[in-house]
């Protein structure tokens, strides 16, 4: 069976290639040129993004949130001084990606559009409050919260013909966050487990938000619910990281593959998200570089 | 849809009618014929086909040719500009940073999207860069220093002869430009590709197959089946139990029952998996337990009509046992203060050469059919399809490709027969290229081992007796399991002086893809269990390890294995070095720890000749059968050492390929054989050319051959040194009036060492020949919340006798480290119910750039009596040792100790007591 390759060269051209049957995105195409997988809808038509200048770069917006188009790579964002600076969970994160030659062509948004329960840099997107913004014909564009985005292993609720144009992520002010992970490998790996934590603190030290999110320990990325809850207005202490982590446990389903068993998941849940938080909160209060 | 698609390559337009969601890996290689670009897993798993778009860097594999039209590619073609070489490719040269090369132009690219980006890179940023780009070989020691050297512009001079010298691989310019021709590189007009249809069941009788619906596919050209192939006619390394294709069964998951011919790779694929099998399911046998259980399903029911190249003792599913014997355990133990017993277990793994089989076959009028293919053992080849298939040699000719790392697992007949028949049944040439996929379902890993392990000691630190029983899991055909299991029972034992030895080694069938060769095979479980249990003695006995190694290890006039002599023992040197190399004896921080191994091997025997042509210009022709699995040998030590007998340069030898065709008989690359065995016939094969040469000489000259000998000028008066005449001026007047041309032969089958009577049995190689002591020390750090080990720091000694190049040798040492650290720590072929269920390079874990800790190599030399200039065999040893070492480390690190691989992060967590929270 033969797979079309059409290029267009604007969004509303992409925007109808996408709407045909059997229609694919392709935007790094390291996911959507894997050998299919069993039960994976036969992919007719594979529509590139490549000539779609509107997709490209990383921009500000009049609200102070920042915006990566739907054709920013890995590499760009784990290269880019404002993302490191910024959003350091989110760089890291994309830095963790498969090799080099990955993430110099695999996109951020692919890696949520594919929704794999690993996609490393949707776990920091998830903590970060990001919002997908989607084109879909009409001359409004959608923003959906990621938070609401995945609905199963490889599932979103994108609606066939979707075009994902970006992410936007909030402006997150003074903060500090972090990105941890494990795998058996330094490189070229699947995360085992991976956890993002965002904390705001106030002047005094003590919590004013925070967020946790979680990567290969359930069918999609996590956030783990209730935890600013837990954390506001305490400071960070041995007893917080204890309840944060036992949160963090409560919120994971994982499953024993081939990676790893998930015994050792809930364990390694409870582990990073201590180490996780505990550098998080050390950026906040300037602690840690 | 094809259309016409306009590819910038290297600064050129090529205007290609292509498909665009072709990928450009495809397009470049096989439409354009840019081969230097290799596919390893094409997946993006791998970084062998690595190549810049617009200055990106991009897995091509992954890249469709619609992305990358009108942008600018280069590949490893375009890395040279305007005819010299980019310094990243004379330092990869320079640093012997190439091996199989298979790997090297993905390696270059990365390197040079590095430098693009940062022109002088430090050593983490490097190891980076290239984490994408695995290599099996290397352990990326010297492509770090390669990339480094490059970067700085400090670039080292190799000299040109020499033995003991770090001459340049004679093979490493055309690996750094892509020029190298591996096996599935070549082509022909009008060929079709080849498929494998490949048993869905672990044991089933075949009750029929029907071609039909895979021939009514469209481009599809023929399907073979075993019901065309000899019924009778069997083939194998040691035990003649496995036929091309399988016939009344299949006996695991993977197994070849057909085969189609199509178009294209695609249409084959799918064409394969149009035919239908009709399968009826026999019980089972996964485990050992299993196999060795009374009433178990027989995986072979005709065993004992199988021909055997050895007394072998088989039974049930016993396809070979065998014992060694010496002096009396049961009385011996008696007399020890203590006696201890453990089991280990290792794991199936993989060799993981980054170069999957290919072949190509090519039917002439009369039915010859010539086959290029990446194998180790050509001469092998068509021997095992000689036999299999009934056919007369003259009707079977291969030819040797570059080979993109073998590690034993091309030892084995592979797609040869495959596209032999596919290309006699289509009269099309036929081209296969296994996947990824099928290179871990099809091919033949390492063995499973279990094995149990007494030893009984006295306090004063000797080792008294040992006891052990060896089982290995060889799946569903023997393969080398037999040699496997003996090999095993020689170093369980460990290099030390026992007395009192009993050995008894099993090898066990089961419905798991066949187990074969793997660097050392039977190596690394053995040293593993020895070497961690002397560990555990030492620590159960408050005894240091070093001691009490030192203690016991051989040395010169001891006796060891079956009860050879042993001679020319650099042991305790190697054990010395890396313990003071690894700071033995220093204090260790929290969660560090040392720990240790040592052990011995065999350098290789087996049947080889060679032949030294003297060529007109006075330069030489070397021809060997051998061919180079990577490791260098036939590029390195070989045409040294001619060099050095005909006073020539390395770049005055020509090295022939190896073709059965014209070639002297080599019995392949494989079994640390290469430079002790062949390196020695190149060498005689020298010698016997320079007496003909002075002989000439004399005869040219008139003169007494006594009074002349070779020169770096020609033959020269040995009285003052008078140029006589030079080699081109011999070669020539031969040639033209005087008694034809010169060449040199030689013929060379090592002798075993005799071992005692009556002290071992069933062991299809019961000595060691010029034995190899090797020792390593590991560094390693425990994160007790993860498990991760991290190892920080390998030495690795090894006493190989005389190292003819140097360089080569380190980079044994340092390949061999990275392989043992894979299987000490992370790879494992996971199989539920004879399933592989992580057959790929993201599941399948050899260690990245990123993952290997500094590895610094000793070498150490203790000449043989035996071996060239005193060399000995020096490929498998260094991966045995290191899970052992790592094994020990972490036990000192953190208390506790692993008895089974792989130690990952996971294993050793649970080790430590870290339970899952609200378990
Ligand atoms: C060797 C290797 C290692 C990897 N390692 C990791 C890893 O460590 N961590 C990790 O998270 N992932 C990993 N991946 C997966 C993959 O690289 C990432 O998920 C990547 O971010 C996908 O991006 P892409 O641009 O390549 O997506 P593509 O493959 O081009 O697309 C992915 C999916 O998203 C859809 N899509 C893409 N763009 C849009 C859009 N704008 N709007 C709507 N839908 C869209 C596509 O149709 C497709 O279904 C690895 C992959 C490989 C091959
Ligand atoms: S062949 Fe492309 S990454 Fe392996
Ligand atoms: S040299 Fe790297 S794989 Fe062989």
């Amino acid at each position: 069976m033969t797979v079309e390759y059409v290029r267009p060269s604007s969004l509303a051209e992409a925007l109808s290639a996408a709407a045909k049957p059997g229609a694919r995105l392709l935007a790094g195409g390291t996911d959507i040129l894997l050998p299919p997988r069993d039960g994976s809808d036969p992919v007719l038509t594979l529509v590139s993004l490549r000539d779609l200048a509107e997709l490209r770069g990383i921009r500000r917006d009049g609200d102070g949130s920042w915006v990566l188009g739907a054709a920013v790579t890995h590499d760009e964002v784990s290269r880019d001084p404002a993302m490191v600076r910024v959003f350091p969970a989110l760089a890291a994160a994309c830095r963790a990606v498969g090799s080099p030659a990955v993430r110099s062509v695999a996109t951020v948004v692919g890696n949520i559009c594919t929704a794999a329960p690993s996609a490393d840099a949707a776990v920091p997107l998830l903590a970060y409050g990001a919002e997908v913004i989607v084109a879909a014909g009409q001359p409004v564009e959608r923003r959906i919260p990621l938070r609401g985005f995945f609905t199963g292993p490889r599932r979103t609720v994108l609606a066939h013909g979707d075009v994902v144009t970006g992410v936007r992520l909030p402006d997150p002010g003074r903060y500090g966050a972090a990105f941890h992970r494990v795998s058996r490998r330094r490189a070229l790996d699947i995360a085992q487990v991976c956890v993002a934590a965002v904390v705001w603190i106030g002047p005094g030290g003590e919590c004013e938000d925070l967020s946790l999110a979680l990567g290969s320990v359930a069918p999609t990325p996590l956030l783990v619910p209730g935890v600013a809850e837990v954390a506001r207005d305490r400071r960070c202490s041995a007893s917080l990281l204890d309840e944060l982590a036992a949160a963090a446990v409560a919120a994971a389903r994982p499953i024993s593959d081939v990676r790893a068993s998930a015994a050792y998941r809930r364990s390694m849940v409870a582990a990073l998200t201590r180490a996780a938080v505990e550098e998080a909160w050390g950026r906040a209060e300037g602690r840690v570089s | 849809m094809r259309r016409e698609v306009g590819l910038t390559v290297n600064g050129r337009v090529y205007p290609v009618y292509v498909d665009p969601a072709e990928t450009l890996l495809y397009c470049l290689r096989e439409r354009l014929g840019l081969t230097g670009t290799k596919e390893g897993c094409g997946d993006g798993e791998c970084g062998a086909c690595n190549v810049l778009v617009d200055g990106v860097l991009r897995n091509a594999c992954q890249t469709l040719v619609g992305e990358a039209e009108g942008r600018e590619i280069v590949t490893i073609e375009g890395l040279a500009a305007d005819g010299a070489l980019h310094p990243l490719q004379e330092a990869f040269i320079a640093t012997g940073a190439v091996q199989c090369g298979f790997c090297t132009p993905g390696l270059l690219m990365s390197a040079k999207a590095l430098l693009d980006r940062v022109p002088e890179p430090t050593e983490p940023e490097i190891r980076e860069a290239v984490a994408g780009n695995l290599c099996r070989c290397t352990g990326y020691v010297k492509v770090v220093e390669a990339i480094t050297a490059a970067s700085r512009g400090v670039i080292p001079q190799l000299p040109e002869a020499g033995i003991g010298a770090n001459v340049a691989r004679a093979d490493a310019l055309e690996k750094v430009t892509g020029a190298a021709l591996f096996g599935a590189d070549v082509s022909r007009p009008f060929q079709l590709w080849g498929a494998v249809v490949r048993s869905p069941r672990a044991h089933a009788r075949i009750r029929g197959i029907d071609a039909a619906p895979a021939l009514a596919l469209p481009g599809v050209h023929a399907v073979v089946t075993g019901a065309e192939l000899p019924a009778d006619l069997f083939y194998g390394v040691d035990l003649h139990d496995q036929q091309v294709l399988a016939r009344d069964k299949v006996r695991y998951i993977g197994e070849p029952v057909a085969l189609v011919a199509a178009d294209t790779p695609e249409s084959a694929a799918l064409a394969a998996a149009a035919v239908a099998l009709d399968l009826e399911d026999l019980p089972e046998v996964h485990t050992l337990d299993q196999a060795l259980a009374d009433g178990a399903p027989l995986v072979h029911e005709r065993l004992d009509d199988y021909h055997a190249g050895w007394p072998a003792v088989r039974y049930g599913n016993v396809c070979s046992e065998s014992f060694i014997s010496r002096g009396d355990a049961d009385a011996a133990e008696s007399a020890c203060d203590r006696v201890f017993t453990h089991t280990f277990e290792t794991q199936i793994v993989h060799q993981s050469y980054l170069e999957p089989h290919a072949s190509l076959a090519e039917a002439d009028a009369r039915g010859k059919v010539t086959i290029w293919t990446t194998n180790q053992k050509p001469f092998a080849v068509r021997r095992y399809m000689a036999h299999s298939l009934g056919w007369p040699m003259t009707r079977i000719r291969v030819i040797g490709m570059h080979i993109g790392g073998g590690f034993g697992g091309k030892l084995e007949m592979g797609l040869e027969p495959f596209c032999a028949l596919l290309a006699l049944k289509t009269g099309h040439p036929v081209k296969m290229v296994m996947s990824r996929r099928e290179e871990f379902v099809g091919a033949n890993p390492r063995h499973a081992s279990r094995i149990t392990v007494t030893t009984g000691v006295t306090a004063d630190m000797k080792i008294v007796f040992r006891r052990g029983d060896v089982l290995l899991d060889t799946g569903a055909f023997s393969g080398n399991g037999p040699t496997a299991v003996g090999l095993a029972m020689f170093l369980l034992p460990g290099p030390y002086k026992i007395d009192n030895l009993h050995l008894r080694g099993r090898c066990l069938y089961s419905n798991k893809p066949s187990s074969g060769s793997c660097r050392g095979p039977g190596g690394p479980q053995a040293v593993f269990a020895g070497e961690s249990q002397i560990d555990i003695i030492a620590r159960e006995m408050g005894w240091d390890p070093l001691q009490f190694r030192l203690a016991n290890v051989v040395g010169e006039g001891d006796i060891i294995g079956a009860g050879q002599r042993l001679h020319d023992v650099g042991l305790r040197e190697c054990l010395e070095r890396v313990a003071e190399e690894i700071g033995w004896d220093d204090p260790k921080a929290a969660d560090q720890g040392k720990g240790l191994a040592c052990s011995w091997w065999t350098s290789g025997g087996w049947s080889t000749a060679a032949q030294v042509n003297l060529n007109e210009d006075g330069t030489v022709t070397l021809v060997t059968g051998a061919v180079d699995i990577g490791t260098g040998a036939k590029f390195t030590s070989m045409p040294q050492m001619v060099a050095e007998e005909l006073r020539l340069k390395v770049g005055d030898v020509i090295i022939s390929s190896c073709d059965t065709d014209s070639s002297p008989y080599d019995h392949g690359d494989g079994g640390s054989r290469m430079t002790y065995n062949v390196g020695h016939v190149c060498r005689m094969a020298a010698l016997d050319l320079r007496s003909e040469i002075l002989e000439r000489a004399a005869l040219l000259a008139g003169d007494d051959p006594a009074d002349l000998e070779l020169t770096e000028e020609g033959v020269t008066a040995v009285d003052g040194g008078r140029l006589v005449l030079t080699l081109a001026e011999i070669a020539e007047r031969s040639r033209v009036s005087d008694q034809g041309p010169l060449a040199g032969r030689a013929s060379f089958l090592a002798q075993q060492p005799a071992c005692e009577e009556g002290v071992c049995g069933g062991l299809t190689y019961p000595a060691f020949l010029a034995p190899t002591f090797s020792a390593q020390a590991a560094a390693v750090r425990v994160d007790r919340l993860t498990g991760q080990v991290t190892v920080n720091r390998v030495a690795a000694a090894m006493d190989v006798g005389r190292a003819i190049n140097p360089m080569a040798v380190e980079g044994q040492l340092e390949g061999g480290v990275a392989m043992g650290l894979g299987y000490g720590l992370m790879e494992e072929v996971k199989m539920v119910e004879g399933r592989v269920v992580n057959p790929d390079f993201i599941d399948y874990k050899i260690p990245t750039a990123a993952d290997m800790p500094e590895v610094v190599p000793i070498i150490v030399e203790e000449p043989s009596g035996s071996g060239p200039h005193g060399a000995k065999g020096v490929g498998e040893p260094p991966a045995s040792l290191p899970a052992a070492a790592v094994a020990n480390a972490v036990e000192d690190a953190v208390g506790v100790r692993l008895r089974s691989l792989p130690m990952t992060a996971e294993a050793v967590f649970a080790a430590l007591g870290g339970a899952s929270p609200g378990e």
